[in-house]
């Protein structure tokens, strides 16, 4: 069954997806969001540590069995099934409207100007496939701003002083200071370091008719009732259908973007609710739907004039699948740090983050983490304690309000190996090829965290800890932060979209999500997905000419 | 296939398809529904309920056993996602019963403390090369600590025991 033809298709209502939308409704486009998940409200979320986007089943989908994907960690290995929630290594995006903004933790970071230029600053490291991005800092400081201020983004100007140059403050001040932030904001000071508050997509006060924090334990992982933190759906998925212009079509799944006699996409191929198929035409379609995703629909819309998959004639779809990793330090105090006031992070430190002495390439940044769960404070203990009996119920009672955590995302280098391609075998519940994620982390990968990590020991002895441990890197697998299968760039060969994340082969065709990311920073990528979002709508809207560009008759 | 093969065949890391169980119940009134659960017979039961309590001992605060740790996993194991577990949860709680009568002659829930957390120790340091034991041990305390900490909404943590333990505020 086919629909009336719309001006633009964009598949995936998250970071990237919401805010194209907007835009270009805004602009009198009319625009449809194909979205997989569901609309979820306050009524849905809740303060469970067993019913939350890290749990099985994730609190937001994929749902369960619909979904495999197969994963290794070479492509010397046969990959294995893994499911939403089941297996750390699938990844913890959510499928819902809003998709990872939902439950996001909501760090809102601008990235440094290294970050754009990895290749220049550090060189080619060996095993990665490190480059420059073909945008730069100067390109996005508009679109970072503009990101903020749609989104109300709460923060101290000028409080870091590694941070690149701003024109405006943060729309809303910063979160407060807790208990565990002034520790480590002390500490950190003793040892010549740089304390700041973060920012986050988090609103302090009350913003565009939204509520402010009211400073609860749950937040990372949790989707929040009252509507604080800035996700897609609360942001710019109703002001894009608030024009009028826009519908959002939740529980559709895109599985398949079609082309016309020339070879040009058209419009989707997408399943209803009802796993009813249907078609949707369009003359723009941009596609934002998580790194994973997008790769995974190019992939499965290979056509006679595109037999690669769409966009893919480099062969560079899927490719250079990056994320973080984590480095995580604990600490053991004598004296009592209550922690119920969230949503956790409240000091952060950006000096071991391209750090002057270049000791490494990227690094992290350094901040106290969120609100220590019950569950998850069981679960983690110093190598050699005992994990269950006596000991380990009273190590909870003792030090449950005795404890700091120190988190940070930590730059890892793209490798051209770690991938996202079709399953030779496996299919979904829709009958359609999986994702086949195939990832490991390289040795700079975690030379970067051990660094990052000595850094967190060191500011939470500084503190007074009695002891100090550290988390542990798993040996690969997509995380939170997934990004860089259609990187952009300026060769068509090397790359899969221009510096507009437009496909160098059809160029009706747009990557907004975190799979255009060439590199992937030491910070949060959702406020950089969202700035070259918003850089990429507004080349849209420049260029755009109507059905005449579908008919590449555009210039 | 009796339990003597049952080991060896996990030795030997040869696939063991325990298609009716539990084996070890000396009164058929074992082998039927534990009271307040959808999938544990009263063998099951008593034998996780044994392991919870060895997780979480009773102290000022109440133990696993009486936090209601085993109606937590039985109600994973009956929910939708049963399906992932339930199998790793019939051959796993086989092996601890098999492991117990190997070593001591009895079934676990009869051993007392010390026996059975060399037991357990077992399991979790994979002697023997026995990946399955650790995987298992893995599993169950990470279950058992989702239910003694997790919200009493799911069947463990009665009376937020736990959460009174810790002054967690929620």
């Amino acid at each position: 069954m086919a629909n009336k033809k719309v001006d633009v298709i964009v598949v995936g209502s998250g970071a990237g997806g919401g805010v194209v939308a907007k835009e270009l409704a805004e602009v009198g486009l009319s625009v449809l969001v194909f979205e997989r998940g569901k609309v979820y409200t306050a009524a849905d979320f809740n303060h469970d540590e067993l019913k939350s986007q890290y749990s099985v089943p994730p609190a937001y989908g994929p749902s369960v069995y619909n979904n495999p994907r197969t994963f290794r960690y070479t492509d010397r290995e046969e990959a294995r099934l893994v499911y939403p929630g089941v297996d750390d290594e699938y990844g913890k995006t959510a499928a819902a409207v809003g998709g990872a903004t939902l439950a996001y933790g909501a760090a809102a970071w601008r990235f440094k100007r290294e970050d754009f230029r990895m290749k220049s600053t550090y060189g080619s490291l060996p095993e990665t496939s490190v480059e420059d991005w073909p945008l730069s800092y100067d390109d996005l400081e508009t679109y970072y701003e503009k990101a903020e201020y749609e989104l109300g983004v709460s923060g101290l100007a000028g409080a870091d002083p590694f941070a690149e140059p701003r024109k405006k403050p943060y729309p809303v001040p910063p979160l407060p200071i807790n208990p565990q932030g002034e520790i480590i904001r002390d500490a950190g000071r003793r040892l010549g370091w740089h304390p700041f508050p973060p920012p986050f997509a988090i609103l302090t006060q009350p913003y565009q008719e939204r509520s402010a924090c009211v400073q609860c334990a749950w937040c990372l992982a949790h989707a929040c009732e009252v509507g604080a933190k800035s996700g897609t759906q609360v942001t710019m998925i109703p002001r894009a259908v608030k024009t009028g212009r826009c519908e959002l079509r939740a529980n559709s799944f895109v599985t398949r973007i079609i082309t016309d006699a020339k070879g040009r996409p058209g419009g989707v191929q997408y399943y209803d609710a009802h796993k009813q198929g249907h078609e949707q035409y369009a003359d723009l379609i941009v596609v934002a739907c998580s790194a994973t995703e997008s790769a995974r629909l190019l992939l499965n819309s290979a056509d006679k004039f595109h037999p690669q998959g769409l966009g893919n004639s480099s062969g560079q779809v899927g490719r250079n699948l990056n994320d973080h990793t984590g480095a995580d330090g604990f600490g053991l105090f004598e004296r009592e740090i209550p922690h119920s006031k969230g949503p956790g992070p409240s000091i952060a430190f950006n000096d071991w983050n391209h750090p002057r002495s270049r000791e490494i390439p990227g690094g992290g940044y350094i901040y106290n983490y969120y609100c220590t769960l019950p569950i998850e404070f069981a679960s983690n203990r110093p190598p050699g304690d005992p994990t269950w009996g006596k000991a380990h119920k009273a190590f909870q009672r003792q030090y449950f309000h005795r404890y700091l955590h120190l988190g940070s995302n930590c730059q890892a280098m793209p490798q051209e190996k770690n991938c996202v391609d079709l399953d030779p075998k496996v299919r979904d519940a829709w009958g359609i090829p999986v994702a086949r994620i195939t990832h490991s982390f390289t040795k700079i990968d975690y030379q970067i965290a051990d660094f990052v990590m000595d850094k967190e020991e060191q500011l939470l002895k500084e503190a007074g800890a009695i002891k100090t441990w550290r988390g542990g890197n798993g040996k690969g697998g997509v995380g939170d932060h997934q990004n860089g299968t259609c990187r952009m760039g300026d060769d068509p060969k090397t790359s899969v979209v221009n510096r507009y994340c437009q496909s160098h082969d059809v160029d009706n065709l747009f990557v907004t999500d975190g799979s255009v990311l060439v590199t992937d920073a030491g910070f949060n990528p959702s406020l950089t997905i969202q700035a070259v979002a918003f850089w990429a709508a507004d080349y849209i809207k420049k260029q755009w000419t109507g059905s005449a560009w579908r008919d590449g008759k555009r210039g | 296939m009796n339990r003597r093969h049952f080991l060896k065949s996990v030795a030997a890391g040869g696939t063991v398809v325990v298609t009716s169980w539990p084996v070890s119940p000396a009164y058929p009134a074992e082998n039927s529904l534990a009271p307040g659960c959808k999938v544990f017979t009263v063998f099951q039961a008593t034998l996780v309920d044994a392991i919870a309590e060895q997780f979480v001992p009773k102290d000022d605060y109440p133990g696993g056993k009486e936090a209601g740790v085993v109606y937590f996993i039985d109600g994973i194991l009956a929910g939708p996602f049963g399906k992932f577990y339930k199998d790793r949860y019939e051959r796993g709680l086989q092996m601890v019963d098999d492991l117990s009568h190997n070593r001591f002659g009895h079934n676990f829930v009869s051993l007392d403390s010390d026996q059975q957390a060399s037991i357990l120790k077992a399991l979790e340091s994979g002697e023997g090369g026995s990946s399955r034991g650790r995987e298992f041990f893995a599993l169950i305390l990470q279950d058992a600590m989702k239910g003694y900490y997790g919200d009493s909404l799911h069947g463990g943590n009665r009376g937020e025991a736990s959460w009174k333990m810790i002054k967690f505020e929620g």
